[in-house]
């Protein structure tokens, strides 16, 4: 609130207001110490204003009160909230005669008609409920609460039991799973956006987790007869869509969430076309770890460990595609991650890959190590010189020629 | 009160350790390296003790002969006093902080030639050690001459805090009350007397101080900014805060019979400190206060008025605060209560109350209306309501008195009983685009119409229900009418139908009309609607309150009267009179039929910032700028006698924002800044409890229908509902603790409501007690500081 000047300003000022002729220091001394306190006091009578009209911010109109309520002549012009592009007023000086003008420049029709010109709007009155008996609605209009409020603790501990979902909020979850589902590309993208955009659904949220995770145990276990990749990928852009919701609250569902999109990137066999569906899997197992993992809950470091004792493991547990499935997983989660716990494994992982006879799979695979490798290796080593003897060094004779080869690429 | 422990801080007041000090009784070889002029001597139960009397002792000594100290300096100027600082070269200053009367004296007697003599020795004998020490101790002497002025206010405000520090735990409180307003006086004169940068020094030294900031100015705060900016004498002069707070009246201190006596020994017999006794004398009054020492938490909360606190006397004036029960509108209203909350406490109320919606009860009801129930109410005579006749009243007309009962059965009956089982619901009216132009709203009675006051100097008046807005039809269509017809009332007004099939787009917009009144030159402050909807009444920056007539949308007078902005205006409960509220530093009392002012209440020197009025219509409440609430009477006073407020209430530590009476006239409800919602007693001006729970200013206030729920909207985005119902009645059994005065939130919130970027400054219960918010819409800041900026 208190308002201090340097003297050095107040000089500049009065030496520019007086036509160059200087003060002494001490009326300079003076001079700082009073105006000072006169803005102090204009603003404590501005702030008057602001109250009164239960602002917070300070309008320069205020000021303009407080310069009027000091009986002193307010500032012309100095509006910054008119709606009107700010105006400024020019002052005629003659005759001692002052005279206050807008510049009133010539708008070109043109400039009115593209519509990018801006309309000033109008007071407008929208209605909703901020609570109906006791209890704030989640629609768009309010707040989400994250913290419970202290007094309904009781009560939700209460619904937890029996969480009932009105009927309305039943006929929905219906038909967003069905279009989730259908065939129809048009109808899954549109409901794909309403999962990505709607904060009301936090109430069903429960409910849509539950439908990807079944749904995703149901088409993995082996007596399901119909092309389950299909399905399964449609299942896993839902929680893409669901991860990408800015509103929504996963933490307290993950434990159903995780498990379902781990599986579909870690499958040994699903289908014909499974690559595409264990990148979407990896995907979201990325913002998953980006929203939600912090340092109590372990969660990178829990889901690093899954990838790698798969990866690590020298003998035949793991079919390739499921190796492939944890190197993406790794991958996808940072380049930190790549080049701490994945660059020690290429070597090892580019003989294994000699051995493959399945000339399609082990050309999948080298394709995706080298991509990601070459990526990560040039973020850290941004030399044009490659060592081409550190590559061999670090990546084995198998993929070193081709990392080697991508890097000039990227150059 | 918490001081910091003796531990902490007593290393840095080497005053205080024992073994140095009262060895040697030479007292100018005090041996002390302290730099900062603030010492807490802290009683430490052994050893200081006893310290502390021999140095009281030692004080005593020396200014029991302050004036022969004096005298003999200056006789003995030369040779005497040279070789006294030469000889201590090394401790004058630190002499001179713990002794600044002698040593002062001492170093205004040394002349520029005897400095130069003892020099010229020095150097000769190659001492430059000393020489620069000399040079180095001569220099801070002679610059610290000049500010020596101050010394006596630093010692004397030193004192008396450390004299503070010895009471007991149990008064210390009691004591610590003197420290904020003989700061703000010394202060004040050190400034007066033309010793701004030595007041600069003193006022950083005190308020920079920890321990004081969180115990004796916290409750100041806003009071401090503003004496920070008065450097100089002129500014003082002009300054209306320094007005009120000296010539405005005494400050006002209660303390304890015991405290009284002990700082009377203090400050009158012992007069150790002759300022301090000076200051008490001149600006302040203490007022015993019957049995032992307040509570401090109490008295914490009981401060921050800025002439401390009120008048016991003052408060002690009859206040009628019961509810008019014999006029006919109280009896409806009253009525209606009581049915809708009948169950258990009014069963005298007849049976027939019981199942009030039936359409044979109601008729019945009707009936009973003003023969049983006129019986009954007069049976019980409330002691504390005032007589009809002592504010003249206008009766209801007959058309009136019939639509009020008709709609008030129907809305009454179907009132929602909030408990804690049974919250309301709220329905919430955003309204955006308005940030920092809309500067009032304010909704009538029967939740219909919302007004709008903006900073333009226009007023917005929307329908919030479907119907659209009446227009009266003009005179001489209105000659024309049948006046015997029972339906002249809506024969009056004008038939738009034709207009509306025009119009049927427009069906899908919430707000069905909304009408513009332009008249006023500034931005509009306060709006006030009458309870039949007829009136909107509007105050703003042009010093004028203007009448608009809602049924021919126009201005039907202008009150002129106030000479600075008015800030807020409200019609009386009975309408007809009506009250404004002015930075001119009146409030004022009108009649809608007159437009000159009925009562001018004049408040010294301080603005006036919102007021209520009572439900009886006798009294207004008004908040001003010191924080202090006051209730006037509307009767006129005596002949030649100044209208005095006939309660005061201080607590508030920022301005206040919001004033409610309860709806049975006893209790006064305010709120403010200061995020604390206070509940008086009228009866007595005494505090109830004050309620802690936002994190905000509080803006709004509003009570449900039948009074038991307190709703209060903040600048924190939320909306509190509190079970007031029950405070009440906890009060009234004793089971409020009294002593504690604060009340934890969660024993009385009932539920928080949340907005997402809406203050509320207005909320409302409608007759079925659905809430009703409004606010406008606070842009996302990054938005707003992109228009500043272009």
């Amino acid at each position: 609130m208190t308002t201090q000047f340097s003297v050095e300003s107040i000089e500049y000022l009065a030496e520019k207001l007086s036509d160059c002729r200087y003060l002494c220091d001490e009326s300079l001394v003076y001079l700082t110490l009073q105006i000072s306190a006169t803005i102090s006091n204009l603003l404590q009578d501005a702030c008057k204003v602001l109250r009164k009209c239960r602002r917070n911010d300070l309008t320069t109109e205020d000021f303009a009160f407080a310069l009027k309520l000091n009986h002193l002549e307010p500032m012309y012009g100095g509006y910054t909230t008119s709606s009107i592009e700010r105006l400024l007023f020019h002052k005629i000086k003659k005759d001692n005669r002052i005279l206050y003008h807008i510049t009133d420049n010539i708008v070109q029709v043109d400039e009115l008609i593209i519509p990018q010109s801006k309309i000033p709007l109008d007071i407008s009155i929208r209605i909703h409920w901020l609570a109906v008996n006791g209890k704030q609605p989640e629609i768009n209009e309010n707040p989400i609460i994250d913290i419970p409020i202290r007094s309904t603790v009781l009560k939700k501990k209460l619904n937890k039991t029996s969480h009932i979902i009105s009927k309305e909020q039943q006929i929905y979850y219906k038909e967003l799973t069905e279009m989730c589902i259908c065939p129809n590309e048009q109808k899954r993208k549109q409901a794909l956006l309403i999962l990505s955009a709607d904060n009301s659904l936090q109430q069903i949220l429960s409910r849509l987790i539950l439908f990807i995770s079944e749904g995703v145990r149901v088409n993995l276990a082996p007596t399901s007869t119909f092309d389950r990749s299909i399905i399964l990928k449609y299942l896993m852009q839902m929680g893409d869509a669901l991860l990408q919701n800015e509103e929504l609250y996963l933490e307290r569902y993950l434990h159903y969430l995780l498990p379902a999109i781990l599986s579909c990137l870690l499958e040994r066999r699903i289908s014909r076309d499974h690559w595409s569906l264990r990148d979407l899997a990896a995907k979201c197992c990325k913002q998953i770890i980006r929203k939600y993992a912090t340092a109590i809950n372990c969660l990178q470091q829990r889901t690093i460990d899954v990838f790698y004792r798969i990866l690590s493991k020298n003998n035949e547990d793991y079919t390739w595609p499921t190796r492939y499935g944890a190197f993406i997983g790794l991958c996808e989660m940072s380049h930190k991650v790549i080049i701490q716990i994945v660059f020690p494994l290429i070597k090892q992982l580019g003989e294994q890959i000699q051995l493959i006879s399945d000339i399609e799979l082990s050309q999948k695979i080298t394709e995706t190590v080298v991509k990601y490798v070459t990526i990560a290796y040039r973020s850290v080593y941004n030399d044009k010189e490659t060592n081409e003897k550190k590559l061999y060094e670090d990546f084995g004779s198998y993929f070193a020629p081709l990392i080697q080869h991508n890097l000039i690429l990227l150059l | 009160m918490h001081f910091s422990s003796p531990t902490s801080s007593s290393p840095q007041n080497p005053i205080s350790n024992p073994t140095n000090s009262l060895s040697t009784n030479n007292v100018l070889l005090l041996p002390s390296n302290t730099t900062s002029k603030m010492s807490f001597i802290i009683p430490n139960n052994n050893t200081n003790n006893n310290n502390n009397s021999s140095q009281q002792q030692q004080q005593q000594q020396i200014i029991s002969t302050p004036t022969s100290g004096l005298t003999t300096s200056i006789n003995s100027n030369g040779i005497n006093s040279i070789s006294n600082v030469s000889l201590s070269s090394g401790q004058t200053t630190q002499q001179r902080l713990s002794f600044p009367q002698r040593t002062t004296s001492q170093s205004q007697q040394i002349p520029q030639e005897e400095f130069a003599k003892i020099l010229r020795v020095l150097q000769e004998n190659n001492m430059t050690e000393s020489v620069e020490i000399f040079k180095k101790e001569y220099q801070s002497l002679f610059n610290k001459t000049t500010s020596s002025f101050s010394e006596p206010y630093f010692t004397a405000l030193d004192g008396y805090i450390s004299y503070v520090q010895e009471q007991p735990d149990t008064s210390r409180h009691e004591f610590s009350q003197l420290i904020y307003p003989l700061f703000v006086h010394m202060y004040l004169d050190l400034v007066e007397k033309d010793h701004a940068q030595e007041a600069q020094d003193f006022f950083k030294n005190y308020v920079q101080n920890t321990n004081l900031q969180a115990t004796v100015f916290a409750a100041h705060k806003d009071d401090l900014f503003r004496i920070k900016s008065l450097v100089t004498k002129e500014l003082i002069a002009q300054s209306e805060y320094v007005k009120s707070f000296r010539h405005n009246g005494r400050y006002w201190i209660k303390l304890c019979n015991a405290s009284l006596e002990l700082l009377d020994q203090f400050l009158i017999k012992q007069q150790k400190y002759p300022l301090l006794t000076k200051i008490v004398q001149a600006y302040f009054q203490l007022e015993i206060n019957d049995g032992s020492a307040r509570n401090a938490e109490t008295q914490r909360l009981l401060s921050g008025g800025r002439l401390g606190e009120i008048k016991t006397e003052d408060n002690t004036n009859r206040m009628y605060y019961g509810l008019l029960r014999d006029h006919d509108l109280t009896r409806i209203l009253q009525h209606k209560a009581i049915l809708s909350s009948s169950t258990g406490a009014d069963n005298e109320d007849g049976v027939g109350d019981d199942q009030p919606s039936t359409s044979k009860n109601r008729k019945k009801l009707k009936k009973d209306f003003f023969n049983q129930r006129q019986s009954k109410a007069s049976l019980k005579v409330d002691p504390n309501a005032p007589q009809l006749t002592r504010i003249p009243i206008p009766e209801l007309r007959e058309h009136e008195r019939m639509d009020l009962i008709n709609t008030f059965q129907e809305d009454y009956s179907r009132m929602l009983k909030i408990t804690p089982d049974n919250l309301p619901s709220c329905c919430y009216y955003t309204l955006l685009n308005g940030y920092l132009e809309i500067n009032c709203l304010e909704v009538s009675e029967d939740s219909t119409l919302l007004a709008v006051g903006c900073k333009n100097s226009s007023i917005y008046v929307y329908s919030l229900n479907r119907r659209k807005l009446i227009t009266m039809k003009l005179p001489s269509e209105l000659e024309r009418l049948d006046k015997s017809n029972e339906h002249i009332y809506e024969q009056m007004m004008t038939n738009d139908d034709s207009k509306d099939n025009t119009n049927q787009n427009n069906d899908s917009d919430i707000l069905y009309n909304q009408r513009l009144l332009c008249g006023h030159t500034g931005p509009i402050y306060g709006l006030s609607m009458s309870r039949e909807k007829w009136f909107l009444l509007s105050c703003s920056e042009d010093y004028t309150i203007r009448l608009w007539s809602l049924l021919t949308w126009s201005c039907l007078i202008t009150f002129r009267g106030h000479t600075q902005p008015v800030f807020d205006v409200q019609f009386g409960p009975f309408g007809h009179y009506f009250a404004s509220c002015s930075l001119d530093k009146t409030a004022r009392l009108w009649c809608i039929e007159h437009a000159q002012t009925l009562r001018i209440y004049t408040d010294g020197c301080n603005d006036i910032e919102t007021l209520c009025f009572h439900p009886n219509s006798n009294y207004i409440a008004t908040s001003s700028s010191d924080r202090i609430l006051k209730i006037w009477d509307l009767l006129e006073s005596k002949e030649g006698q100044q209208m005095k407020p006939i309660r005061q209430m201080s607590g508030h530590k920022l301005n206040v924002c919001i004033l409610k009476f309860s709806k049975d006239g006893r209790y006064l409800i305010s709120a403010g800044y200061d995020r604390q919602i206070m509940i008086w007693d009228c009866s007595n001006g005494s505090l109830v409890t004050c309620l802690l729970g936002h994190s905000d200013a509080i803006f709004s206030m509003d009570l449900s229908r039948d009074g038991s729920i307190l709703c209060t909207g903040s600048a924190d985005f939320s909306i509190r509902i509190w079970n007031f119902g029950q405070l009440i009645k906890d009060k009234d059994d004793g089971k409020l603790d009294t002593l504690q005065r604060v009340t934890p939130s969660a024993k009385y919130e009932l539920v928080t409501y949340r907005t997402k970027r809406t203050s509320t400054t207005l909320i409302h219960f409608t007759r079925r007690n659905l809430l009703l918010g409004f606010g406008v819409f606070i842009p996302p800041n990054d938005s707003t500081t992109k228009a500043t900026k272009t």
